[in-house]
């Protein structure tokens, strides 16, 4: 079980504030959608939660463990931010191989059904360079949910995505909710959202004006 | 740790940059190679027309000219071998002191921390660029050895002709040159893969000022020749400039001034690898 607690969480970035005073708390096996228009601190929130910035106020914990004090990263965690990002040189199973090797939690087999899942080929000896924006995208998210973590943090996921690869993201989404998973996921189309979403937060200005419960956005 | 080791290390090592500036290394180090060895033949073809007309020859087997002062870390003559040492901070940077700066551009950096910590990260960044950037000025250097050594005997050098060699007699290592060239000629390889493997971290150090990767990869290379030239305007002083001490030891080179470099360029770029980027931001 996780257990995510933003605090007063604010963070300025060259005397510009990018978040303020934002305060939640996130638990397992449920999917949390941030909404808001760009420049309104989706992507900065979801990077504080990963611990990749770190904030000017405030704190975040997981399961009573102070990120950035007590750990530097959450201890499982599977994120696909902005845009996706591998070695041009290595096919997308390398790509996986190659990341799956530092926690060595994935097993090759788990690595080709995870690309199966969102629809590539893992035999496939195409480099990722030559690889379309639609399949880039799709091996963002298979990197994301391949160690099955107990965070899955998905940026705009829809995006370079048709409608086959939205309801994959949406099955996806679905299936790691199922596992009991904390899943973060943030979209511009707010019918995508809202069928993906159990909870979602409003964000403007990187202020928190709204949560709502259920299907309404 | 290990992981993550083992991980930059591959890339490292597989990455087309590297396998591009080690060939173009090696390429320039043969060349300078062969320039000795034609040169040593000349030499040769001149000493047996010699003969031919006055019926005395020099004996071949003199140690004027010999693999110790052919080779490219002590060929002060050839072309070739003035470039490799030129361009060696960019042949180190080019090897993978690019890749924090590149990771860091296209978000990649991001899959790799969150599944390790920031100091195994940095550490394991650290590590690889330094072999990467020894490796890729070593190798060809070690090529351009063999390729001497096949053609011209590896003579020991003899105090009385050296005139002909790029020893300064205030150097600290010159007794050594003249005791046990090969330890002289392995100690100067093991120098230059540690300056090669420390200007390549310039890069990283760099890379936390600027998301260029041009800046990033040129830097070494102007911060060195901008060194070149402060150390080329200073006379009877030891040798600063890595550039020149460690290609031929015709200049005034001290052991403890390079010893000093060392340590100054690992603390330097150390700390500032595994501080900044423990410190700094993920975006």
């Amino acid at each position: 079980m996780m257990h995510i607690i933003v605090s007063h969480v604010s963070k300025t970035i060259k005397n510009n504030p990018v978040i303020r005073d934002i305060s939640m708390e996130l638990h397992s096996g449920v999917v949390y959608g941030f909404k808001g228009i760009n420049g309104s601190g989706k992507t900065m929130l979801m990077r504080l939660i990963c611990g990749l910035i770190r904030p000017t106020q405030g704190e975040i914990s997981m399961n009573g463990k102070i990120l950035g004090k007590d750990i530097s990263f959450p201890e499982s965690i599977g994120i696909f931010l902005e845009n996706p990002a591998f070695l041009d040189a290595y096919s997308g199973f390398q790509n996986l191989k190659l990341l799956a090797s530092i926690k060595s939690v994935a097993s090759d087999a788990d690595i080709r059904n995870t690309l199966l899942r969102v629809g590539l080929d893992p035999d496939s000896r195409k480099n990722y360079k030559k690889y379309s924006l639609g399949m880039k995208q799709r091996l963002g998210i298979a990197a994301a949910v391949m160690e099955k973590p107990d965070i899955v943090i998905l940026d705009e996921p829809t995006n370079s995505l048709d409608e086959g690869g939205v309801n994959l993201v949406k099955r996806i989404v679905q299936d790691e909710k199922e596992r009991g998973a904390l899943v973060i996921i943030s979209c511009h189309d707010a019918e995508i959202l809202k069928g993906l979403s159990d909870e979602t937060f409003l964000l403007e200005q990187g202020r928190l004006v709204g949560h709502i419960t259920g299907g309404n956005i | 740790m290990r992981s993550v080791l083992f991980m930059e290390i591959k890339k490292a090592f597989t990455n087309k940059l590297f396998l591009l500036s080690l060939l173009t290394a090696a390429a320039i180090a043969l060349y300078a190679a062969v320039f000795s060895i034609l040169s040593y033949y000349k030499y040769t073809e001149a000493d047996l027309l010699s003969a031919s007309v006055s019926g005395f020859s020099l004996n071949p087997e003199l140690p004027g000219t010999t693999l110790f002062t052919s080779w490219i870390g002590a060929d002060h003559i050839s072309p070739a071998a003035s470039l490799f040492y030129l361009l060696l901070p960019l042949i180190a940077a080019l090897g993978y002191g690019w890749s924090y700066c590149s990771e860091c551009k296209s978000g990649y950096i991001k899959n790799v921390t969150t599944r390790t910590s920031k100091t195994n990260y940095f550490l394991s960044k650290y590590i690889a660029v330094f072999l990467a950037g020894g490796t890729v000025v070593t190798v060809p250097i070690l090529l351009n050895i063999m390729a001497v050594a096949v053609f011209i005997p590896a003579i020991q050098p003899d105090v009385f002709y050296d005139v002909y060699y790029a020893a300064h007699p205030w150097s600290t290592l010159t007794p050594l040159f003249y005791a046990h060239p090969v330890v002289y000629m392995l100690l100067k390889i093991v120098t230059t893969f540690i300056f090669a493997g420390l200007i390549s971290e310039i890069c990283i150090c760099i890379s936390f000022l600027s998301k260029n990767k041009f800046v990033s990869v040129f830097t070494p290379l102007f911060l060195l020749l901008f060194i070149n030239y402060l150390s080329n305007t200073v006379n009877n002083l030891p040798q600063i400039s890595p550039i020149q001490f460690l290609h031929t030891g015709k200049i005034y080179v001290s052991l403890s001034v390079i010893c000093l470099e060392v340590v100054l360029l690992f603390a330097v770029s150390f700390a500032v690898t595994l501080v900044r980027g423990k410190k700094n931001d993920i975006f």
